[in-house]
């Protein structure tokens, strides 16, 4: 049996600013995961708010809160707790190697994405923000030959169909493979940890400075590394090239650097990891949580270990991480089993059109302005239990561009719940 | 005005069996075909090549001709057949005196059946039942519908048969009492063309009836009945499974390469057009599956899946209906030269076909025999073309490829060497490489990325098309091949066709797949924001 003050479960966006609030409050920390979680798949870009109800927003997000519902996690947060857990994100992840930025005027950031599309964003890196290249003359997509994901012919295509782009002319290259060809898959991932080392950074300068000449910007796949990025960005943007880096499927890199920056910080501040950790059930007593119980698989078979502490924050990631379940018939949180509210029919949870807005993305946990779970009359279902991240129903991160800003400022605010609570 | 000797009205199994037929009895022919290739019922079945088992009860005349076409496609269609062998099995829900009918019936119809040892039959498939009171071996196997319609039209092809996909029939010409061509509208282009024909083989399985109505005629007592299905990800039996009962809901597990597939409901539908399965429909198949495999809930669910059956007889006859064939020769009600095929089973398909030919041969006064019974579909390919696909294709994706491009594996093969292009994979679930791609989508035959999925089964797999849709995509750009769709749309228009699958049975581990998706399509790539960016 072990204790700590605080444990979270879920080891994503928002589990890692939970976990890394509550311990810079002096607690001690530990955080239950059961793998990487999908920040360290994604692409790194904080989205904050991008579109309401399908329309566009050009101005500062802020502005558009209240033209969110009552229950958003936004509005349950405040605009004085978002303002500082984005301050917090990029204060953090800089002070660990990971420069990332919010636009000085306060409006979001347009990003290009490895298909050639742009999408706005809040929180980025210099490399993904693309801002500041939309006036340029000349532009170059360059794809990395066998990697797959970066099809820079069809990038340039669907690029030229945008207004940003319209006085521009777009070209596209191929860098040659540093690895020859290989009959395994190569991702974006393999080709930045290869530019970590320094043959590789080698590699990525000289065929960079062979394809940029004439043009005003390159854009390329994440490729600048991943623990060295900054530095490798810093010294190819001195030879003189102007390089965005592109939004990219999983894996993404982006996510994986921003994921150790955020594991950095975790872990100056002693928070302990425990990870192939399945968080199964809790055991409560009166009305509160004294622990979880969990199963770690190995060899020896599936061993049970239960983790008490005094407050639990549960950032399991929703429908997609795997904290909100659902049948044929129902759909409950993982941990407490909590029933979740959802149509009484399988076809009702979604939409007909695939990108449409669909019920099943808004499933998750109804919380108080403590993010404590809530009865149906509002009282809190357990006292020391709070929920974070994807596991928090009323939003549609993906058709809001919401995407790790929910995430980051509900860990945020979770913590800020539990470490106040006596 | 085109002009030819029969026109084919259909484009699934029996019309490219038909087509094939007539063009190697050298009589000209076009199938028109309102989708993609199989785009009806073909592809919409379990996938099992029947022995005839199922049938030997109820229906003892089908039996047998399942059994002698299953020994005839297993020669002349073997790149399309998997031989797994099926098991029917007795849970302690079926009744008992079933099985000496049953194995009567099997005797009569020349279906061999031979008891396995329950101890031996767990062992073979350790994920059924322990509960499963008897076994029987029956030679059932697999076949894939989608490859079988494909080769059989790649092969009339070389003998000078024509087809024209998404080409529906919108008017039957006649004159006189005679057949005179039909107007049909193209889907991509909404152009109506129009063919001259002598006869007309009207071949459309479900929409059978509704061609009949355009001629004029009266109408046939034609009824369109649901089948649905489920699709898991595991292969978790090798075999086909049968329950040992009368034919029900639910008793059927049929394994296609990497998946299992459960089957079937039967359930009057409004249209032939009725594809769409209900949760109820999934939920009432896992009930019932569990008697077999208890851990069926276990399995991720990848997507349901519909088609209809032609039944011929009372609407509402349900499995009463006969899964017999017809063929309704119209020149007896006074319309000279249109005859309709109709009912029957994919197993066979051929013999429909060849039935059917015999009708409008001899009409035609053409006396050349039927040969489809002996020359395979598509040639065997060479030792030499198998070193040879070795360079360019990954080891163990040669014999998958080679099945699926068919006739053309080795032009696919001579291009690739001059060229020496690089071939990627492009489909890691089901190891579909560039070059495959580039060839079909080649064919004027493929308009859509869906066409291109039904002959190479990209996107059929695990991600159900998450990755490999947009990589398809971009590769045939970076090619210059031309699609029909610009490629936003193209993918969409994709990933949509997968979406009406994965509806009803959005729970579990594809529930979270699906928000995978979204998270890629939408949060990463702003495939929904895309109109405001432009």
């Amino acid at each position: 049996m072990r204790h700590s003050d605080i444990i979270v479960v879920g080891a994503g966006m928002a589990g890692l600013m939970a976990a890394i609030t509550a311990a810079k409050a002096g607690k001690s920390v530990s955080v239950l995961s059961e793998g990487a979680g999908v920040l360290s798949i994604g692409s790194g870009a904080v989205d904050f708010l991008g579109y309401v109800n399908g329309k566009k927003i050009m101005d500062s997000p802020y502005n558009h809160l209240k033209e969110l519902p009552k229950n958003h996690p936004y509005n349950i947060a405040g605009e004085n707790v978002i303002k500082d857990a984005f301050k917090n994100l990029v204060d953090i992840a800089g002070s660990n190697g990971y420069k990332i930025k919010i636009n000085d005027d306060g409006c979001n950031q347009t990003a290009i994405s490895i298909v050639g599309t742009t999408k706005p964003t809040y929180i980025c890196s210099d490399s993904n923000n693309a801002t500041r290249i939309l006036n340029s003359k000349k532009i170059l997509f360059a794809g990395v030959e066998y990697l797959k994901d970066a099809q820079v012919a069809l990038a340039v295509k669907q690029a030229k169909h945008y207004k940003v782009f319209a006085g521009a002319e777009l070209e596209y290259a191929m860098l040659s493979s540093p690895f020859g060809k290989t009959h395994r898959v190569l991702n974006c991932l393999d080709i930045a940890r290869y530019v970590d080392k320094e043959e590789g950074f080698n590699w990525l300068k000289t065929e960079l400075l062979k394809c940029a000449k004439g043009y005003d910007a390159v854009i390329i796949p994440p490729i600048c590394g991943t623990v060295n990025y900054l530095q490798n960005y810093e010294a190819l943007t001195k030879e003189g090239l102007v390089i965005v880096e592109s939004l990219s499927i999983p894996p993404g890199v982006g996510g994986y650097r921003l994921r150790d920056a955020l594991m950095n910080e975790a872990k100056k501040h002693n928070v302990k990891f425990i990870e192939n950790c399945n968080v199964q059930r809790a055991v409560v007593k009166e009305g509160k949580c004294t622990g979880l119980v969990a199963v770690h698989n190995n060899i020896a078979g599936a061993i049970e270990t239960e983790y008490q502490a005094e407050q639990f924050i549960i950032a399991t990631g929703g429908v997609i991480g795997g904290g909100i379940v659902s049948t044929p018939d129902k759909v409950y949180e993982k941990i407490f089993n909590i029933q979740l509210e959802a149509p009484a029919t399988v076809e009702e949870r979604s939409d007909k059109n695939v990108f449409g807005s669909h019920i099943f993305t808004k499933f998750g946990v109804n919380v108080n302005e403590k993010f404590q779970a809530v009865e149906n009359n509002g009282s809190p279902v357990y006292e020391n239990v709070y929920f974070a991240g994807n596991t928090l129903g009323n939003y549609d991160f993906p058709t809001e561009k919401s995407g790790y800003g929910v995430a980051c400022v509900t860990g945020y605010a979770a913590a800020l719940s539990a470490v106040k609570s006596k | 005005m085109i002009n030819t000797t029969v026109i084919i009205i259909g484009g699934g199994a029996t019309g490219s069996g038909v087509l094939r037929d007539l063009s190697m009895r050298g009589i000209p022919a076009i199938m028109l075909e309102q989708g993609g290739l199989a785009y009806g019922t073909s592809s919409r079945f379990h996938g099992l090549l029947h022995s005839g088992a199922r049938y030997a009860v109820n229906d003892n005349e089908s039996a047998k001709e399942c059994i002698e076409e299953n020994m005839i496609l297993r020669k002349i269609g073997k790149q399309c057949v998997e031989l797994t062998e099926g098991f029917f099995v007795q849970t302690k829900q079926d009744d008992t005196e079933f099985i000496p009918k049953w194995l009567e019936g099997c005797k009569t119809a020349g279906i061999k059946t031979e008891e396995v040892p329950l101890e031996e039959a767990f062992r073979l498939e350790p994920n059924l039942s322990k509960d499963i009171l008897k076994v029987y071996r029956v030679p059932d196997s697999c076949i894939d519908g989608f490859r079988l319609v494909w080769q059989n039209a790649m092969s009339a092809r070389k003998y000078g048969g024509e087809l024209y996909t998404y080409h529906k029939v919108i008017e039957i010409i006649t004159e006189s009492g005679k057949v005179k061509g039909v107007k049909a509208l193209n889907k991509v282009t909404n152009e109506v063309v129009e063919f001259g024909c002598d006869y007309i083989i009207n071949a459309s399985g479900s929409w059978a009836g509704e061609m009949v109505a355009l001629s004029g005629l009266s109408p046939l007592p034609i009824s369109p009945d649901r089948g649905t299905l489920l699709v898991f990800n595991h292969r978790f039996t090798s075999r086909v499974i049968n329950r040992l009962h009368k034919s029900s809901d639910g008793d059927i597990f049929v394994p296609h390469g990497s998946v299992t597939i459960l089957g079937t409901t039967s359930a009057e539908a409004d249209t032939p057009d009725d594809k769409t399965p209900t949760s109820q429909e999934i939920v009432k198949l896992l009930d019932i599956g569990r008697a077999v495999f208890p851990y069926v809930d276990d399995y991720r669910i990848l997507r349901a899946f519909a088609g209809t059956r032609p039944l011929y007889g009372a609407k509402g006859s349900g499995r009463s209906a006969s899964r017999n064939f017809n063929i309704v020769n119209h020149t007896d009600e006074g319309l000279y030269g249109f005859v309709s095929i109709f009912g029957g089973k994919l197993t066979t398909y051929r013999l429909m076909a060849e039935k059917v030919t015999d009708v409008v041969a001899n009409l035609a006064g053409v006396s050349t025999k039927c040969r489809t019974a002996d020359e395979p579909i598509i040639p065997d390919i060479t030792e030499k073309t198998i070193t040879k696909a070795k360079k360019y294709f990954p080891q163990g994706a040669v014999k998958i490829v080679a099945d699926r491009i068919g006739a053309d594996f080795e032009k696919v093969l001579d291009n690739m060497e001059k060229t020496q292009e690089k071939n990627e994979i492009v489909c890691e679930c089901e190891m579909v490489t560039l070059s495959e791609i580039k060839y079909v989508a080649g064919d004027n035959a493929s308009y859509f990325l869906n066409d291109i999925r039904l002959r190479t089964r990209l996107g059929m797999g695990t991600c159900q098309g998450t990755f490999c849709s947009l990589r398809a995509i971009s590769a045939l750009e970076n090619e210059n091949i031309e699609m029909k769709l610009k490629p936003t749309d193209n993918i969409k228009n994709f990933l949509q066709e997968r979406w009406n699958g994965l509806r009803p049975a959005l729970w579990g581990g594809q529930l979270r797949e699906a928000e995978l998706t979204r998270a890629i399509y939408l949060s990463t790539l702003n495939f929904d924001g895309e109109g405001y960016e432009a």
